[in-house]
């Protein structure tokens, strides 16, 4: 599924290889080919509300396979199975976001789609309640409840 | 490479204003720019950049004689100098009648058994001239229509910078635009990106503002705001220049809120290129 995404589209004048090999190029974070990395969770309006504490919390876990293959192959594209959730972000937890996602494709050595590593760093939170808890106490929490 | 399409379904609402403007913000950036019309309008691009081509005559080489494979020359002889830091590609009469010429050229070749794909033709032009050799920076600017110019922009550059009303068929504008990509990018299977959208000619009533906020919910980049200046813009289109040469020429005292537009519109430059470089 592709569509129209925030965000730069696939470059126009890559090279011929990577036009004709196509859905080869999982790597590409803006997807050539088949792959989009959507607007769906890209959280690119500016407002400054406080984190959502009740986002989808029945999100499957995305290890999920189909056919036997992990999620990042058995999908035509990156919305597959993904519905589209708005996020407010603060523009420092954007801009951590940038810095995190250098970091993740250095550790994988591969370009990765911005949908992908949102919803792995959601995971990663739902992983560890007891640190979300703490970051939400920072931020003013604590002096709640 | 940046290349982007500035697309508005309504005239009028800054469009190639924008184009124009943001092709000297990245030039000023010390970017290599060209910048293409497809509008088969006379107030077009190429007329706000004061370029004189033969548009009327057919038989002048021209981009559609290259997008329907009957060149008369070699392509980059179509692209002039301007005065404004970067190098431009006129627009023809002959685009007023692409659909058709498109059509009668896909027959041609598909009579000879030849690839042609006629959303795909400014694309396969601009590679096989080594475009991205030449130029770092490519803005196309087609007219406020959907149709081959519009599916030929966007498949060429694949991103968009979208000005918008402050109105509710501003709103309308985009949702329909996104119908359009998203069959166009299922049909030759690749993503479109916006780079930004931008709220052009905003008041200061409360309407407007309201419209501001539902534009944000539109989940794309919103870096400026750019008020009402008729005045400049009008200016620019009297003069044959970019704003930032009407300020500087024609504004013997500077308005502070027109330098301040200058800034947002090299603040939406840079955020453009931050986002669209690859």
């Amino acid at each position: 599924m592709t569509g129209m995404k925030s965000g730069a589209g696939s470059d126009p004048f890559a090279g011929a290889e990577n036009e004709e090999s196509g859905a080869a190029n999982q790597t590409d974070e803006n997807g050539h080919t088949a792959a989009s990395s959507t607007s769906e969770a890209v959280g690119t309006t500016e407002e400054t509300n406080h984190i959502d504490t009740d986002t989808d919390a029945s999100q499957t876990s995305d290890g999920s396979f189909d056919q036997g293959l992990p999620y990042l192959f058995a999908r035509d594209g990156v919305k597959d199975e993904r519905s589209m959730i708005q996020y407010f972000l603060r523009e420092t937890t954007r801009h951590r976001e940038t810095k995190i996602k250098a970091v993740v494709e250095d550790e994988l050595e591969t370009d990765v789609y911005l949908t992908d590593l949102r919803e792995a760093i959601v995971q990663t939170g739902m992983n560890h309640p007891d640190e979300v808890a703490e970051q939400l106490r920072e931020c003013g929490y604590r002096f709640r409840g | 490479m940046l290349t982007y399409t500035t697309y508005s379904e309504a005239g009028g609402v800054g469009k190639t204003t924008l184009a124009s403007n943001l092709a000297h913000a990245h030039a000023q950036q010390g970017r290599d720019v060209l910048t293409i019309d497809l509008d088969p309008q006379h107030g077009s691009l190429t007329y706000l950049l004061g370029v004189t081509a033969p548009r009327g005559d057919p038989n002048a080489d021209n981009l559609v004689r290259h997008l329907i494979d009957r060149p008369k020359g070699s392509f980059s002889d179509l692209i002039r100098s301007t005065p404004h830091g970067f190098d431009h590609l006129p627009s023809h009469d002959m685009l007023a009648n692409l659909d058709d010429l498109l059509s009668q050229a896909e027959t041609m070749a598909a009579d000879l058994g030849e690839a042609f794909d006629p959303h795909n033709r400014l694309r396969d032009v601009l590679q096989a001239a080594g475009i991205a050799n030449h130029y770092d920076t490519i803005i196309v600017d087609p007219p406020a229509t959907t149709g081959p110019h519009l599916y030929n922009a966007i498949t060429a550059t694949r991103s968009l910078v979208l000005p918008i009303e402050p109105t509710g068929k501003g709103i309308q504008s985009v949702a329909g635009l996104e119908d359009i990509v998203t069959n166009l990018a299922s049909e030759l299977g690749f993503d479109v990106g916006v780079l930004a959208v931008v709220p052009n000619g905003i008041g200061r009533t409360v309407d407007q503002r309201q419209y501001v906020d539902q534009f944000r919910e539109l989940g794309y980049e919103m870096p400026v705001i750019i008020r009402d200046r008729s005045s400049l813009f009008e200016g620019c289109w009297d003069k044959q220049c970019t704003a930032f040469e009407y300020v500087d020429a024609y504004r013997s005292q500077k308005r502070e809120y027109e330098l301040e537009t200058l800034e947002k519109v090299q603040t939406l430059g840079d955020h453009i290129a931050e986002v669209g470089d690859q």
